[in-house]
């Protein structure tokens, strides 16, 4: 006989096992290790392990000089498509993510003094509409935060009720999400294997093939070789809502004031797609725009709309959000050209 | 909502759980299984949640009176709505296209409105409960009518009303009788909880994984070697049957949890020695609600070519509107046929052959709900060696993807698993963890799981 009480227990002991086991961070820093022409594969790792490997990796090194925040969108483009100099740098960038992470990640890096100097920081493109909450953080972390969100929506005289709602609502999402990633057999398997290679799980790769740099870095050899993607873009349902979009840019400038030169940059999309929407903008996209602008230039922020197009747009675009890294990378010393810092470039 | 989902583990059926067995909501709990079984059924849209209720409604004020007691018309007049709407929903698109030859060529256009039309879950197995109610209320053979919600319950009742069992009322009247008096008892419970894991384990394990190991071959049937061919014909067979196996065990156990016990619909099908015994076998309720409404009334084993014919043809009809389950319920009639003519003879071979022959047909017979004529045809050439291999053979780990479902379906007998009550401590402990950790091992591939193939009949 299956004893009901005892099927449940186990049940929820098993469950908090896998999800121990899912999202379980190696103690070794894949980032760390510095031979040359080597990558680091990082298949199958949770989205929190691969967040918080990053996060070990920085709290471990000296402060960085340059940092590049963001999603897949950013995550490509490494020091190797910039011109640093002396600078030393970091992508912190964590796929599927997006600017709430990025401004969440960057506070708790300040809080141990880690965030770096310049945080070049990318925001998904206006007509996307992108605006999840934290996936990555510890549940602590996402806690607080969603009572800031919701403390801050009902202090707040910019923020509406059904803005409040809406949030607490997409807080909870966020923690079906996170829950929902307990049951994933790539991050269980893969968390098994780390667990018991003792942190040495993580293979070295060539160049040529998909893998982690030592600066956070993605390579995604066979993404560069697909053909120019030809699907235009459609705009897509408000998600952004100014008040808190406000509340988030004046997280950053709380953040700018404690040191880091933040530098906020949209997210170019492929040319047919740009040019389809620079013709006629969709009305959530224009709202979005026009409160970062304002909120930026009230509150002493750099921050740069999407360019129409980037240099040799001839790049591989895999699709029309994604841009190729080769190319955002000479955009992105743009940036860095004109914020200019301490250390020699 | 479908079983094999994180909202319906572990966000409906709680809930449900909780508002049913909460004390001071006991007599409402007809009512509570109600609303639960529209909330189910209505979040895959409300227009078929409207459709489920009107033929509900309909059906129970016809033949609430005792006036229908043969009475023909009265009877016509129940079930014509339901089944008027069964054949729009799902038959419409066919009679039009497929019988009539009309909607593909100028006129199509005036007929695009009918191709479009999405068929409500499970319509064919509510439809055929509303009817199997109704001709017994006109054959006397349900003289007392229950109330409303009781009937209601009885017909959208979520555990079984996407994909059976099909359940007659008398089947279940003592049931809804006593559902307010009763009380779990951790018996129950363990059989409840031992047919949910094993049909979830079903599903998500044995079924969806030999399901995604085919789709690269059922995509070009006239591509495969005479191995990958093999491989799609009995892998489909196991992938049916342990998907609806599945579906039915879990439908076992949560009406269990309910204080249901709902009649088997499987009774290792592939074990059968003979085609008809297969139909004993295989889906069961189904088999004997055509039996009862269908086989009978038309003169039963008078007449039995014709009648036979006309019962596996309404079977293939049952399960799609198309001329390839057409013929696969012909398909299935003339093996039934033959069988009966050739009885002698066959029952003489030794078991294993008789059992292998059954089991070979039936397979055959599944290839005809995987393709349309012409891939069943460029199937049949690869089959037998006539076709160009383009696509790699099955890897490794399919054949043991595909051993491993024939070990448990020859092997394995689910429902002793689950109905064992031994009480020795070791023995209920061991068997309690196993049960979790297979559980837990489902929940992890659950996500990757697919829509019950039954849901689409």
């Amino acid at each position: 006989m299956i004893n009901p009480f005892k099927f449940f227990g186990l049940t929820f002991l098993f469950t908090v096992a896998m999800y121990a086991v899912a999202t379980y961070v190696p103690a070794k820093d894949p980032f760390a290790v510095q031979p040359k022409n080597q990558l680091v594969a990082l298949d199958g790792l949770s989205l929190p392990a691969f967040a918080e490997l990053k996060f070990r990796h920085v709290a471990r090194q000296p402060r960085y000089d340059i940092g590049l925040f963001g999603n897949s969108r950013s995550l490509g483009v490494g020091a190797r498509h910039l011109s640093l100099g002396e600078c030393r740098f970091f992508n912190f960038s964590v796929g599927s993510e997006s600017f709430r992470f990025t401004i969440a990640n960057l506070e708790r890096l300040q809080e141990i003094g880690k965030a770096p100097t310049l945080a070049l920081i990318s925001i998904d493109n206006f007509e996307l509409q992108r605006y999840n909450n934290p996936i990555s953080l510890f549940a602590a972390i996402r806690w607080e935060k969603a009572f800031n969100d919701i403390m801050a929506g009902l202090t707040r005289g910019d923020i509406g009720f059904e803005d409040v709602l809406r949030m607490g609502w997409r807080h909870v999402w966020i923690e079906i999400k996170r829950f929902k990633m307990t049951f994933n057999p790539e991050t269980f398997f893969t968390g098994i294997v780390t667990l018991f290679s003792d942190g040495n799980y993580f293979q070295r790769v060539s160049p040529s093939a998909t893998g982690y740099y030592f600066d956070g870095s993605r390579n995604s050899p066979e993404l560069a070789k697909e053909a120019v993607f030809n699907i235009l873009l459609k705009p897509t349902s408000q998600q952004i809502k100014a008040g808190y979009f406000k509340f988030d840019i004046e997280r950053l400038a709380r953040l700018q004031k404690m040191g880091i030169l933040a530098v906020v940059y949209e997210s170019p999309l492929e040319p047919k797609s740009a040019d389809a929407f620079l013709r006629r903008p969709s009305p959530q996209a224009i709202n979005s725009r026009k409160t970062f602008k304002k909120a930026c230039a009230e509150l002493g922020l750099k921050c740069y709309t999407a360019p129409r197009r980037l240099s040799n747009d001839e790049g591989f675009w895999t699709d029309p959000s994604h841009p190729p890294a080769k190319n955002l990378g000479v955009y992105l010393d743009g940036l860095l050209d004109k914020n200019r810092l301490a250390c020699p470039r | 909502m479908i079983f094999n989902q994180h909202a319906f583990i572990f966000v409906f059926s709680p809930l449900i759980l909780a508002a049913f067995y909460c004390p001071p909501l006991r007599r409402l709990r007809v009512y509570t299984l109600v609303a639960a079984s529209f909330v189910f059924y209505g979040l895959s849209g409300i227009e078929h949640a409207i459709t489920l209720a009107a033929g509900i409604v309909w059906v129970y004020l016809v033949t609430r009176s005792p006036a229908i007691i043969g009475n023909i018309w009265r009877l016509v007049l129940a079930i014509a709505p339901p089944f008027l709407g069964l054949f729009y929903y799902k038959y419409l698109g066919f009679f039009i296209e497929g019988v009539l030859g009309l909607g593909t060529g100028q006129e199509s256009e005036v007929f695009d409105l009918f191709k479009d039309i999405i068929l409500p879950a499970g319509i064919s197995f509510f439809t055929f409960q509303l009817a199997s109610f109704a001709v017994d209320r006109f054959r006397g053979d349900l003289p007392e009518v229950p109330d409303f919600g009781r009937f209601a319950l009885y017909i959208s009742f979520f555990p079984q009303l996407v994909a059976g069992p099909i359940l007659r009322h008398r089947q279940v009247a003592g049931a809804l009788e006593r559902l307010t008096e009763f009380n779990l008892r951790s018996e129950t419970a363990s059989v409840a909880i031992g047919y949910i894991c094993l049909g979830l384990a079903a599903k998500v394990l044995i079924a969806d994984t030999l399901g995604s190991y085919q789709s690269v071959y059922i995509s070009a049937p006239g591509s495969l070697s005479v191995f990958s061919a093999l491989y799609v014909l009995f892998a489909y067979s196991f992938q049916i049957y342990f998907d609806f196996y599945g579906y039915s065990l879990i439908a076992i156990g949560l009406g269990r949890l309910f204080g249901f016990e709902f009649a088997m619909n499987f009774n290792r099908p592939y074990e059968a020695l003979n085609p008809r015994d297969f139909w004993r076998r295989w889906h069961i309720t189904l088999s004997y609600w055509i039996r009862d409404y269908l086989y009978l009334p038309l003169g039963g084993n008078h007449n039995y070519v014709r009648n036979i014919l006309i019962v596996f043809t309404a079977t293939g009809l049952w399960h799609g509107a198309g001329w390839t389950f057409v013929i696969w319920g012909l398909f299935h009639g003339v093996f039934v046929i033959v069988y009966h003519f050739a009885s002698g003879p066959w029952n003489i071979l030794p078991a294993f052959i008789q059992r292998a022959l059954t089991f070979g047909l039936v397979s055959l017979g599944w290839t005809l709900f995987i393709f349309d004529f012409s891939g069943v045809k460029a199937f049949l050439w690869s089959l037998i060696g006539q076709s160009e291999a383009g696509v790699a053979n099955p890897s490794m780990e399919a054949w043991l993807g595909l051993s491993v479902a024939a070990l448990v379906c020859f092997g394995a007998n689910f429902e002793k698993a689950a109905e064992n009550l031994t009480r020795h401590t070791v023995t209920a402990n061991v068997r309690t963890a196993g049960f979790a950790i297979l559980f837990v091992v489902t929940l992890l591939f659950i996500d990757r799981s697919q829509t019950f193939i039954y849901f689409r009949f």
